[in-house]
């Protein structure tokens, strides 16, 4: 049972980078949910997988190129599109906003790759590897991706506290008014602060991607799986975000194990709405 | 005001509205590089709505807003905090999830460079602050969150600075001690627009006064003339 | 605005609608049912987002429902037609007020996000459930031919359009839903019955996207657990009322009509073209017509009218 525990933390570092960045959404931009932020996740693993397949490079290193470019898109989607019915606390029109761009992305990204379900694993070397602890067998990626994704939140963590962009995010997404008297500019701290979360998004789409197989149209199922953490994890905590993730994955890899994926779902589901109900905050979190 | 040095803030003719209802009538105010100016007058007569307009958080109808001889009606309030124009609002505005400290950085976030040498001056003058370093700012209590405030408005190592009531709900003593505090950074040198219900205090402290009634400027001069004008509190009270 | 002309109108509508099978052809009867039914979700949606402001983004989870209860009362158990789509919506209303502490206590993002998960449960559940097939889904009888598919889209239309009349045109009612929209917790504090009014709508909007459901599917045929509850069946209905425009009786169907004939004209095509032009409509509207298309029409049609 220990490998079953062991497979759901590492897959659960996944979903807690992934809750991370929808945390961040929520948090940081004067409570905006972000219905296209499951579509960014696998923007990211359709990307890599161009990459990889064109380049022919390892999907790791892909994160090189696709990061930098979902940033952009990122970046630009807040700026542009939704800082206005942010800013006018059009709390409505904004959800609705982020849902028109969540088909957008969607349907250009079917349109480009077709409605296969495809993974990458296929395309990095070490997909195959084992390393040996006693009797359990981990795979490598597994291993490297957990890694990366501690690595990437610790990284994300010390870019919030310690840096003076990081500040700004923090007290704009307390009081953008108020952040403005010290020379902040808000809009493009709302568009940083999504660009950011497209990171996280994309980077957990990638390591997925190396998991399971995905297609575009997963995207609203990323975004409950992002949701599923943070009603655990609880909103405003990267700590909590990490945790709530790594609860997840192993509750979810039991699950499945001992019970089948849709009996699994159903029972998650909800086990979800019942905790919605009773403590919403999460373990770490906030109240709501 | 006569020096015949450019002023630091001149603001003309200005009119402003909150959507239709009009509360600034016709605003001319000239503030001198050094001076420390007193905003006076009731609540609602529009001082503070006069400190936003100058922020740039509203726009006005009528007029300008000049800064270092430049008309910076067009500019948004961050691009005026990063010219040097510094408000510390009503109601502090602090970062309530930020350390004190992480409070005091993100008020020299446009003056990175000088943020080690302001910060040790802030300490000197504000010794409590460096004491609660670490803490949550939330947790402070209010007066120590409104010396914050001023603090954080220091460290951004302003041209003007322009205090919203940072007296409001404290209790005598600390009153006393902010007004110390306040008068320390007039020594310093910087140019200062005051905006304070505590009206004794507020007219020791600075050297010229304007007072607003129900959004016009009724009366404006040298603090040390005014207070001999028999008619000022007649006027204040809008009798 | 001339009152007269505005009945006449109506009417005549009524009337071309009531013979249009009879009178058009195939392809319109079939536009026409498919505008239908879209605009009756959109109605509902529209009492519950723009009237209440419950943003219910799990509307599919009670069409799939639907779907597959009537599939149950009428496939498996033989039941006669109306009454099976009677009995989903009965059910459909009974498995809505008992997820009804959703609404109690949870707001905003996290409702939203709830009702998804609620509509996930429902395909979760399915999917186990070997009695309607589990994943493979099972056959629903149709017994109905395109053109009493038309009627019945007629019928629960006007039934949907009604619905949102009466909770709009009774005075007090309609004053009770805008204030909750806005801010329910100060209209509680006004005495509004708060959780009683959204609960009405929650349940009775439930009742109608199972009937719809039951419709849909009876006349596709066959049911999978991945169909009923795809969530484009939410997106339909949410970017029709959006373009529309919510908070007004006329908006959806407006919405619903354009979004007809873009997925008419463009489902030859090929099958992501069309979503994918909903979602830009629906970002281009919000940006530049932000209450929907017929707030800005209807000064315009009403002095024609007059």
């Amino acid at each position: 049972m220990i490998d079953i525990i062991l497979m759901g933390i590492f897959v659960g570092s996944i979903y807690g980078m992934m809750g991370l960045g929808f945390s961040l959404i929520f948090t940081g931009i004067r409570n905006l949910l972000n219905l296209s932020y499951g579509q960014i996740c696998i923007l990211g693993s359709c990307l890599s997988l161009m990459f990889v397949t064109w380049l022919r490079i390892d999907p790791l290193l892909s994160l090189v190129i696709v990061l930098p470019i979902v940033f952009c898109i990122a970046y630009i989607m807040q700026y542009i599109f939704l800082n206005r019915v942010v800013l006018k606390e059009e709390h409505g029109t904004a959800l609705l906003t982020t849902l028109g761009l969540a088909l957008i992305i969607e349907n250009l990204l079917l349109l480009g790759m077709g409605p296969d379900v495809v993974t990458l694993s296929a395309y990095a070397s070490y997909s195959l590897l084992y390393i040996e602890l006693g009797s359990i067998n981990l795979p490598l990626s597994y291993l490297i991706t957990f890694f990366a994704s501690l690595l990437a939140c610790i990284a994300l963590y010390v870019f919030l506290k310690y840096t003076y962009i990081g500040r700004a995010i923090r007290a704009t997404s307390e009081s953008y008014l108020h952040a403005q008297l010290f020379g902040v500019n808000h809009k493009k701290t709302f568009a940083i602060t999504f660009g950011l979360a497209g990171l996280m998004a994309a980077m957990s789409g990638i390591f997925a991607g190396f998991i399971y197989p995905f297609t575009p149209t997963y995207g609203f199922y990323y975004m409950e799986m992002a949701f599923f953490v943070l009603v655990i994890g609880g909103m405003g905590s990267i700590k909590g975000s990490f945790v709530g993730g790594v609860i997840l994955g192993v509750i979810r890899s039991l699950a499945c194990y001992y019970l089948g994926l849709p009996y699994a779902r159903f029972i998650g589901n909800i086990a979800i709405l019942i905790m919605l109900y009773i403590k919403p905050q999460g373990i770490f979190g906030w109240k709501v | 005001m006569k020096s015949s040095e450019t002023p630091l803030l001149e603001v003309k003719d200005l009119d402003v509205a909150y959507g239709t209802i009009q509360s600034l009538w016709n605003i001319n105010i000239k503030v001198d590089r050094g001076m420390c100016v007193s905003l006076l007058g009731l609540n609602g007569a529009g001082k503070s709505t006069l400190l936003k307009s100058i922020m740039g958080f509203l726009c006005p109808k009528k007029g300008s807003i000049i800064f270092k001889g430049k008309i910076i009606n067009s500019l948004e309030p961050w691009q005026r905090a990063r010219m040097g124009i510094i408000y510390v609002p009503e109601g502090r505005g602090i970062f309530a999830r930020l350390t004190v400290k992480e409070n005091l950085l993100m008020g020299c976030y446009s003056r990175k460079k000088r943020a080690r040498e302001i910060l040790r001056e802030v300490y000197r003058i504000f010794p409590i602050l460096e004491e609660r370093e670490d803490q949550e700012a939330g947790t402070l209590s209010g007066g120590e969150q409104q010396m914050l405030a001023i603090a954080r408005g220091l460290m951004a190592d302003p041209e003007l600075l322009m205090l919203d009531e940072v007296t409001q709900g404290l209790a005598p003593t600390l009153r006393e001690t902010i007004y110390e505090k306040i008068k320390e950074i007039k020594d310093l040198g910087i140019t200062i627009i005051l905006v304070d219900e505590y009206l004794k205090k507020s007219i020791e402290i600075s050297d010229y006064i304007y007072l607003l009634t129900s959004g016009h400027i009724v009366l404006e001069g040298y603090s040390a003339e005014i207070i001999k004008d028999s008619n000022f509190l007649k006027k204040y009270f809008g009798v | 605005m001339n009152i007269n002309k505005t009945v006449c109108l109506i009417a005549l509508i009524s009337l071309i609608l009531l013979i249009a099978p009879l009178a058009f052809s195939r392809d319109i009867t079939n536009f026409l049912t498919f505008f239908f039914l879209y605009s009756a979700m959109s109605h509902m949606l529209n009492l519950l987002i723009g009237y209440t402001g419950m943003i219910n983004l799990g509307f599919h989870g009670f069409i799939g429902l639907g779907g597959y209860m009537f599939a149950i009362s009428c496939t498996i158990w033989g039941l006669n037609p109306l009454v099976s789509f009677l009995f989903s919506g009965a059910v459909c209303s009974l498995i809505a007020a008992a997820a009804s502490f959703l609404i109690y206590k949870i707001r905003g993002l996290y409702f939203a996000l709830g009702t998804i998960i609620l509509a996930s449960a429902f395909n979760a559940w399915f999917e186990i459930w070997t009695y309607t097939g589990g994943g493979y889904g099972m056959p629903v009888t149709t017994f109905i031919d395109p053109i009493i598919f038309y009627y019945g889209g007629l019928v629960i239309t006007a039934i949907s359009l009604f619905i949102v009349y009466l909770f709009i045109r009774a005075p007090k009612l309609r004053l009770k839903l805008m204030a909750i929209a806005d801010d329910d917790m100060a209209a509680e504090v006004c005495g509004v019955a708060v959780f009683r009014t959204k609960f009405y709508c929650w349940v009775i909007s439930s009742f109608m996207a199972g009937i719809i459901g039951s419709l849909w599917f009876s006349s596709f045929g066959y049911i999978t657990p991945k169909s009923a509850f795809s969530i484009s069946w939410t997106l339909i209905a949410l970017t029709s009322l959006v373009i529309g425009g919510s908070r007004t009786l006329v908006g959806p169907i407006i919405g619903a009509f354009i979004i007809t004939l873009i997925r008419q004209f463009f489902i030859v095509i090929l099958p992501h073209v069309a979503p994918l032009l909903y979602g830009a409509i629906l970002v281009i509207v919000l940006f530049l017509l932000p209450k929907g298309v017929w707030k800005y029409i209807e000064p315009i049609i009403k002095r024609l009218l007059s």
